[in-house]
Formats: structure tokens, sequence, C-alpha cells
């Protein structure tokens, strides 16, 4: 993978906590690279540092050793603030619990990130295209608690659009939806790869999810276990793995092996 | 920063907390309030000083004295270029046969055309010019009233039968006020020699007016003559120093109401503070989220910054618009206290000072707690769990407490007139919050200690809801305590002052008297008394003297080294002679002497301690008196402590017996009469027998003295009101952030099948015993701040009122269930999944 298409390159990416008697490794020696466009899913067991990792790719958080590099920016390199704008540029986020905004509209939460670059002009279309893409055109002025799961999620995937970023990370997209809504948002999150050509780094324990994405990371503490490439053959049936459900975990890592 | 986006997200953000966070506000606005009220009716007054400065003098200049005027000062006052007038004042007893009652009341004659600026004011009309043609008396307007005077009455002073011609209503530059202890009678000049009354000896004061021609200036002729005016014991007053005392006394009233504002301020910032912290709490989710997106650090203490400036700007303008009103309601307060009318006019320099200090103290006490918001990791959004970076306080933080430090002394230091006095209030300010937290947290300490483990549920519940993580009940019991405690110290000190006065009305004790009593009156008051079978409870000889020179300087030089107060030297001392300490005084230094040896050595003397302290006096001294134009040396031999607030014949100067029997003098004689009704009798009769005999109730005076203290603590409870309220304010400020939590609690209970009088009972035993903690915890420092004023400033025994500490409880446990109740009303009757898709961050 050449340098100028890659949008995330982890280079011996390692995280320690000091807690009160012991220091506390929960990344280590970490490498990979992910190109423009292009979906990987990051799973493996609770604890196995998969959030951390995702925050560290982010800029959410400081390695202790390693380096980020994201969008051509070196993350160690820049301060918080400047980890900030680089975010609100190039990258989208798609959490677990949605985290919208409570006290703005659906159509406020989707438009922060491009007022916060001082667009004004246009930014209310861009807006209500996104949410008509994402089917929630009629609910543009509900507030996050008159909305359903499905639909805070929607609108988070809307907000991570909004600034066309070139990459999106999505921690447990899916973790809080039922298999219904979860199948909703996926189409719609790949939909939108797709059309947009962000690349996509998810973190997940939803194995039908991974196994689409076409490229699975698997963390064993801390450590990079397998870093597998699907071909299209491979990805799976949705329909049919999905009926693991979520609570699967145990059982991935055997599929994984295959 | 990109500022459009901060302002269009603060507004935002702020959309489902307006509410909240004007209810938060409401917390300064009092304290705001009474600063711009008291601010601006301080500005109005010295306004009003300004531009009725000469009619309050009535003259370019006083010249006052307290000797009957020799041939040496009426040929100084002779030799004054310009208008005089002049007027002879003294206490003496008015019989008014109407009514049947007579009166200690103060009687002027004035002779000449003063006021020459402003004008004596008397009703009906046509009463002011029949006495200034010698036609008839002006009777202080109070009096006149209560006596239920008419223009045409008879009144007589000493021996002299006059008309009533009209009530007084006001004399340039005087205070009703100062009326009421000894009211006003102003009686034509010609009729004082028949009223008998003014004698070599009497106690009279002499006051001569001038209006000087246009060019003389006042003050540049006193600075001339100030060598003439200290040999001659004359006390000099122009309209600048006139001035310069009413600025200095309004000044202090106007520090002392301001301390009351900051109090409230500062306890309303407090609960701004815990109710902004409450607030925050919810909003890291949202701050972690938008750092997620892009927002810097600074874009999210901007969004907070501009918050707190509009919860501040909204306090700081309500209190502003509230501050007009208590402008409008001082004067009422303290009518009859000033010596100028206070107009009502808006004093733009009061609102701006009181909406900049509101504001400024607003906003950091908000920030405070906003400043947190600043250091919220994006990470955050990923992780609950993960909180504010790094160890302790952001510096920030640090920052904000600094300045708040320093804003708080610099109001202080604007109050004060020194740094040292400065530093005391702010530290007692400090001492008084932190002494007020440190007893809340031991009772919130022992109610966990002994918390019910049987009982009701709803008592066990509302018990623990009270150190729930941040409830804030070491803050409520602070803010709650704060107004209970200065309510509780006022009450504590009227209740001993007024059951000092009970206590002195006892069989025992003395409470009619009988001055200016001739020696050759004295068998005949006896006699009097006898007759009315009243005991003499006591006899006083008074002889009246004057210093003459103190370790061998003259006064005259003493007065002009201005090294020792002038009144001290000035005044006519009423000494007595006697063998022995009464039980109002104490003996602190050198020896007592009973009776003089008369072998031509110095007479050795007791003087007050006050005193000797005010002339740099010690024992060993000599002081030379001019006993009525006879010289007379002394030494300074003892100094005694005096209780003067006991009421009996009290001396800065007692005499051994042996040296002042054969003085011209008058005496006092005390005895106690079982009811007003015989009182008055004895008045009447003693009126009729001896002219010039004052007989005074002096149940009537204290009742005077109690009258005038109700009316000041009116003025101080009415301040100190501002802050029960604000605490109160700071509840439902409290009371607000966490609704949302006991409101999910409710639905939590309801969910498992609670009933709605269990709710009830739980929101009422929570807010009840957080009443009862704090005013106890108010009670307790006013308990123990009542025992240091009757140790140290009082010398009274402190005994706390059952009656005044149930009334505080009753008072503040009520006002707190009822704010509790009203902060929370109508959550128990919604459906509990509602409440819950509510509770999110607001």
């Amino acid at each position: 993978m050449s340098q100028e298409n890659s949008v995330l390159k982890i280079c011996s990416l390692s995280k320690s906590y000091r807690t009160a008697s012991r220091e506390l490794t929960v990344l280590r020696g970490i490498d990979f690279e992910l190109s423009a466009g292009g979906v990987c899913a990051v799973v493996g067991p609770s604890g196995s540092g998969k959030t951390t990792l995702l925050g560290l790719c982010a800029g959410l958080d400081r390695p202790s050793e390693g380096s980020v590099i994201l969008c051509g920016q070196v993350l160690e390199k820049l301060d918080e603030d400047g980890r900030a704008r680089l975010r609100n540029r190039e990258v989208g986020f798609v959490f677990q619990n949605f985290q919208l905004v409570p006290s703005l509209t659906a159509l406020e939460n989707v438009t922060i990130p491009a007022e916060m670059q001082g667009r004004l002009h246009g930014v209310g279309e861009a807006g209500r295209g996104l949410l008509d893409r994402v089917g929630l055109g009629d609910r543009l002025d509900h507030y996050p608690v008159q909305l359903s799961g499905g639909e805070q999620q929607r609108v988070a995937l809307a907000r991570a659009f909004i600034n066309r970023p070139k990459i999106l990370f999505a921690d447990e997209p899916t973790g809080n939806l039922d298999d219904e809504t979860s199948e909703c948002v996926i189409e719609l999150m790949f939909s939108l790869n797709r059309e947009t050509g962000a690349a996509v780094m998810i973190v997940t324990h939803d194995w039908e999810l991974a196994r689409r994405s076409g490229r699975v990371i698997r963390l064993k503490s801390g450590e990079v276990a397998e870093d597998r490439r699907f071909g299209e053959g491979e990805r799976g049936d949705p329909g049919g793995s999905r009926a693991m459900g979520k609570g699967a975990e145990k059982s991935q890592q055997g599929v994984f092996r295959l | 920063m990109k500022i459009r986006w901060v302002g269009r997200m603060a507004w935002r953000d702020s959309r489902r907390s307006r509410k909240q966070l004007f209810v938060f506000s409401l917390a300064i606005v009092l304290g705001v309030a009474a600063l711009v009220g008291v601010r601006s009716f301080r500005e109005n007054l010295e306004e009003e000083v300004e531009n009725q400065a000469r009619a309050l003098l009535g003259a370019d200049l006083v010249l006052t004295s307290r000797q009957a005027p020799g041939d040496e000062i009426e040929a100084f006052l002779d030799d004054i270029e310009g208008e005089r007038a002049s007027e002879v004042s003294f206490t003496s007893m008015a019989l008014f046969p109407g009514p049947g009652q007579s009166r200690l009341v103060m009687v002027r004659a004035l002779d000449g055309d003063f006021p020459w600026y402003g004008e004596i004011r008397a009703e009906p009309a046509g009463a002011r010019q029949a006495w200034r043609r010698g036609e008839g008396v002006l009777v202080e307007k109070s009096l006149f009233d209560q006596l239920g005077l008419a223009p045409g009455d008879p009144v007589r002073v000493g021996g002299k039968e006059l008309e009533v011609a009209g009530a007084l209503r006001q004399v340039p530059g005087e205070a009703v006020g100062v009326g009421q202890l000894a009211p006003r009678i102003f009686v034509p000049h010609t009729a004082v020699a028949d009223t008998g009354l003014l004698t070599a000896g009497s106690l009279a004061r002499y006051r001569y007016y001038y209006r000087f021609p246009d060019e003389t200036a006042p003050d540049d002729w006193v600075a001339e003559n100030r060598d003439k005016l200290s040999g001659l014991r004359l006390r000099a007053q122009t309209v600048e120093d006139l001035k310069e005392d009413l600025g200095d006394a309004l000044g202090n009233l106007a520090r002392f109401l301001n301390l009351s504002g900051l109090v409230a301020l500062l306890l309303g910032g407090v609960g701004v503070a815990a109710g902004v912290y409450g607030y925050v709490s919810r909003k890291r989710d949202t701050a972690a989220i938008l750092r997620c997106l892009g927002a810097g650090h600074r874009e999210i203490f901007g969004i907070y910054l501009l918050q707190g400036g509009a919860l501040g700007a909204t306090g700081a303008f309500s209190g502003a618009l509230l501050g007009i009103g208590v402008q409008a309601i001082l004067p009422r307060l303290f009518e009859g206290l000033l010596p100028v009318e206070a107009t009502f006019s808006l004093s733009w320099k009061a609102i701006a000072e009181g909406l900049f200090v509101g504001f400024g103290l607003c906003l950091l006490f908000a920030l405070w707690p906003m400043a947190a918001l600043r250091r919220i990791p994006p990470l955050r959004a990923l992780r609950a769990s993960v909180s504010a970076r790094g160890a302790g306080r952001d510096p920030l933080q640090w920052f904000i407490a600094g300045l708040l430090g320093a804003a708080v002394f610099g109001f202080c230091r604007a109050q004060s007139e020194n740094l040292r006095t400065a530093g005391g209030i702010f530290l007692g300010l400090a001492a008084v919050f932190l002494l007020l937290a440190g007893t809340g947290w031991l009772m919130l300490r022992g109610l966990r200690w002994a918390r019910p483990s049987r009982g009701p549920f709803a008592w066990r519940q509302g018990v623990a809801n009270l150190y729930r993580p941040n409830n804030r009940t070491v803050l409520l019991i602070v803010s709650l305590g704060l107004g209970t405690f200065l309510i509780g110290i006022l009450a504590f000190s009227r209740g001993m002052l007024t059951d000092y006065i009970r206590f002195s009305d006892t069989e025992e004790t003395p409470n009619f008297a009988f001055f200016d009593i001739q020696d050759d009156q004295l068998e005949g008051v006896r006699e009097l008394l006898g007759e009315f079978d009243l005991p003499v409870l006591g006899e006083t000889p008074i002889v009246t003297m004057r210093i003459e020179s103190i370790r061998g300087r003259p006064v005259s030089e003493l007065l002009r080294e201005n090294e020792v107060p002038g009144w001290t030297l000035r005044r006519e001392y009423r000494s007595t002679y006697r063998r022995e300490l009464t039980d109002t005084e104490r003996l602190i230094e050198g020896q007592w002497t009973e009776e003089a040896a008369g072998d031509g050595e110095p007479v050795p003397i007791s003087v007050e301690s006050g005193l000797a302290g005010d002339l740099n006096l010690e024992v060993g001294d000599e002081i030379v008196w001019d006993v009525q134009g006879l010289p007379l040396r002394s030494e300074v031999a003892s100094l005694r402590e005096v209780e003067w607030r006991r009421i009996s014949p009290n001396f800065f100067v007692v005499f051994p017996a042996g040296v002042l029997e054969p003085a011209p003098k008058f005496h006092v004689v005390v005895t106690r009469t079982s009811s007003p009704g015989e009182t008055g009798r004895v008045q009447i009769e003693a009126a009729n027998r001896f002219s010039n005999v004052s007989a005074v109730d002096l149940r009537m005076l204290l009742n005077t003295v109690e009258e005038v203290l109700g009316r000041i603590g009116f003025v101080v409870r009415f301040m100190a009101g501002f802050t029960v309220v604000t605490g109160l304010l700071v509840l439902a400020a409290v009371a607000a952030t966490g609704r949302y939590q006991r409101r999910r609690e409710w639905c939590l209970l309801r969910t498992l099948g609670a009933s709605s009088g269990q709710i009830s009972g739980i929101r009422t035993v929570e807010f009840l015993v957080l009443g009862t903690l704090a005013a106890t915890a108010g009670l307790v420092l006013a308990t123990a701040g009542g025992w240091a004023l009757g140790r140290f400033v009082f010398d009274l025994p402190f005994a706390p009122s059952a009656g005044v500490m149930f009334g505080c409880w009753a008072a503040v446990a009520g006002a707190t269930v009822l704010v509790g109740w009203l902060n929370d009303l109508g959550s128990g009757r919604r459906p509990p999944l509602e409440v819950l898709r509510e509770s999110g961050d607001g």
C-alpha cells in the first residue's frame, strides 16, 4: 500500500496505564495500515484493547509508544486542539451509545461538525439531505429523546458524513440495536462508505458485521493475533450468520480461525 | 476560536436548561438588589446633603459653648462681622395642664433671624410666625401628637406659663430622631428669664449663628481664629464641617448596609457555584462529544463562559431592577433618623456598580465549576468512565478562585476605612462560612453514623437522601444556616438587652428621678416623696466644673495641639463626691480615697477609665479644675470602670468627701413609683412646687430607648432578611439541579411499587431534616456569637431563649420544606417512563 493512498498508519503502537500497584499494558506493538476507502473491523474479547486502539487511531488519546499517522498527519506532533481540528476536517464518528447532544434537534446534531468549521451557507441543506438519505427526512426537528435507538444511530451516521470525512471510526455501532435495526444501520454505513470513499474502521463484537467489512484485525491481550482479509466470496450471507447474534463472541474466534 | 459557532452552540445547548439557569441566577438577585439599593440611597443622600448643605446648617457659621457668655466671649462675638442670632437651650420639665402630664423636654430659645438658609417648619400655618412674635411655643410634633395638644393649650416651663402655638416639624440640620429622648420645645427668647430656670451653674448650651458677608469665607475665618476659639472654648462648625460629618456618618451607615448586601451576594454566589456544579456534571458528555467532533478546549470553555455570562447578566440585571425598589423602601425605614430628606432618583452609577459587581462575582462563581469542562477528554465519548485529565484542579480553576478571593477582598476594602478592617471583615466572613460548613459536616457525619435502621421506610429513605453523592447538603446547611445565624443573633441580642432592662425593673431599682434640685430644695423634695409614701433610693450631689489644665498644660494649648478629643476638654463636667464606690463601678487601678486630707495637697480623685484613655491620663497625673470660677488642684488617684448602661447616676469624675461640700451644687434624688399614674401625679405636684426641678420617668426613657433600638433593629433585620431569602433561593437552585436525580429515584421507587404517600413522605423528611440541620448549625453559631456578645460587648449574662430557637427552627425548616415541595411540584403524578426518558443530560 503506498503512503499516499493510506489514511491511517499505525506503527509499533503501545499504550500503558499506571495503576496504584503496577503498570498495565493495554496495547503492545500494534502495526497496521488502512487505505482510502478501505474497511476494517477490529474484533477481540472484552478487555483486549479494541476501544483503546480506536481512541488512539482517532487522536482521542495519546499512545505511550509508537506513532499514528492519520490522513498524513503525525498525531503525536499535534497538540489537543490540532488533533481536534484534524478530527473535525477528516474524521467521522459513530458510537455504540449514539452520543447525540440532547439539547439539539436531529438536524442541529448533524450540522454541528460543519458549523464548527465556520460554514453556515448550505449546511442546513446538506444536513437535511443526509437525514433524508438515512430515512429521517421527516424527523429534522426532533430531539434525541424523541427518537428510537436506531433513529438516533442513523442521525449519528448522518452527522459522521456531514464533513465528507476521509475516515469513519465506528465503536460498536450496532451494540445497542436489535438485529433488524442493526442491519439497516450497517447497510447505510457501507453504502455511505461506497458513495463517499471514506475509509471505515469498526470496533465490534458482531461477527457478521466484521466479516462483511472485508478485513478483520483480531486483538488478543493487547496484541494483533490475526490480520485477515476476506475475498468477495468469503464475506458470507448476512441473514445466516446474523442468527448467531451479538452475544456469540466466544464462537467468533473459532470462526476467524477457519 | 469560531465565535459565531460558540455563540450559537451556547444558545442551543442551554435550550433545555434555561429555566434552571434562571433559577441559579436568582440566587444573586437579592445581593445585587441590596448593593444597588444601598448605593443609590447613599448617592441620593449625598446629593441632598450637597444641595441642601447651607440649609442644613441654616447659617454660615455656628459657634457652640457650654458656658454662659462672659465679657470676653461677648466682646469676641461682637467683633465678628456679619448678622448674628443666639440660642440658649437646656433640659427641663414642661407641664401640660390640659392632658395633665409633664415631660422632660429640651427648651430652646432663639433670638435673631436664624435660619438664613432653609427654614424652621411648623404647623398649622401661622404657628411659626406666632412663635417668632413671642406669642407662643412650638412643641415637637411627636410630643404634640402624643399629648393631643392644640394651638392655644397652656404649657408651663419653669415658673412661666406659655401658650402652645403649634407643632415643630423640622429644624435645619437636625434629624427628627434627635428630639425623641428629650423632645424640643422652642420658646420665645423673651420668656427664658421668666422661667427662672437659667441660673448660675445651670446646664445650658449656648449657640451663636452667623451669616457672613459674601466676601467672607467661613472656613478661612475659622482657620484664622482657631486659637481664640480654643481659648474661649467655643466649638465652630461651618457648612463644610457639617458636610464632612454627615458624609462620615452616611459612609458608615452605607458600609454597614453594604456588608449585609455583600454577605447575601456571596451566599448567592456560592449557590450559583453549587447549582452550576450540578449542571456541569450533566454537561460532561456533551463536552466530550463536541471535543470528539473537533471542538477545541477554547471553544468548549467559550460555550460555557457565554452561558455563565448570561447567567450573571440575568441575575445582575434582575437584581438591579429590584435594587431600585429597595432604594424606594430604605428612606421609609430611616424616616426621622436622618438629617436630610432622601428623595428618590435613579443613580446610574449605583446601578452600573451593582451590575458590575453582581455580574463579575456571579460569572466567577459560575466559571469555577464550568472550567472543569475545558479538560473533559474526548475519549469520554467512548468510555463514560474516563474523567478529566491530570491530577488535581485545573490551573484555570485556581486562577478563578484567586480572582474570586481578590474580588471579595477588594469589595471588603472598598467598604472599610483601612486595610486592617478589610482584612478583619474578609477573615470574619471566611470564618463564619467555614464554621457553618464545619458544623454542617459534623452533623451530617453524626446523622450518617446514627442513621435509623428501623422506623418507617419514608423516614429512612428521606434521611439517606441527605448523604447521597452530589446532594450538596453541607452547602445547603451553610446557605440556610447563615440566614438563621444572622436572625438568631439579632433576636438573642435584642432579647439580652430587653431582659436586662426587665431585670433592672425590680423593687430595688429606681424608676423615677428628680434632677437639678438646689440645696435649699432638697428637704422639700424629701417631704414630697414622703407625702406620696415613696422611698428615697438615692441622693447624689452634683458640682459642675471644667478642666483648666492637665499636667500643667492649659486646656487652650491642649485644644490647639489637637492631641485629645475636643469634647473632653470643652465639656462641663458634672462631678460628685462620696466615700464609697457604687455597685455600678469597679476600681481597676490606683487607690480609692474616702475623704480628702485637707492639707493643701492636690485632691485625690477617681477618673472613669474610658475618659482617662481619651485624655491620656495615668494615676498620679495632675488636673486643675475650674469649679465655677475657683481653681481646684487634683491628682488622679484611681481609675474606675463604670457600667454606664445601668440606670443610676454615673460620673466621669468622683471626688472624695470633704472638698466639694461648700461648692454651689444641685442634687439628684431617685425613687420608685408603683405605676405610671402615680408617676404622673408626683410629676405634676413636683412641677407645681419646684419649677426648676426635672422629674423624669425613667420607664418612659427606657421605652423610648427600646423604640429607637427597635427601629434600628428593624433596619438590620430588613437587611438580614436578604440573606435569609437568598439562602432559600440557593436551596431552590441546588434543589433544581438535583431534581432529575430525585425524579429518577422516585420513578424507580414507583416502579417498585411505592405509593405516592411514601414518595411525599420521603420528600418531606428529606427537606425537614435538611432545614433542621441548617437551623441547628445557624443556631449553634448564633448561640456562640450571642454568648460572645454578652461576655465581651454587653457584659451581660447570656441565656438563649427557647422561644427564639423554636421560632428560628420552625421558620427555616418550614420554608425549606415549602421550597423543596415547590421545586418538585407535579413530579409525583407523572408516569415513570415519561420522567425516565426526560432525565438525561439537560
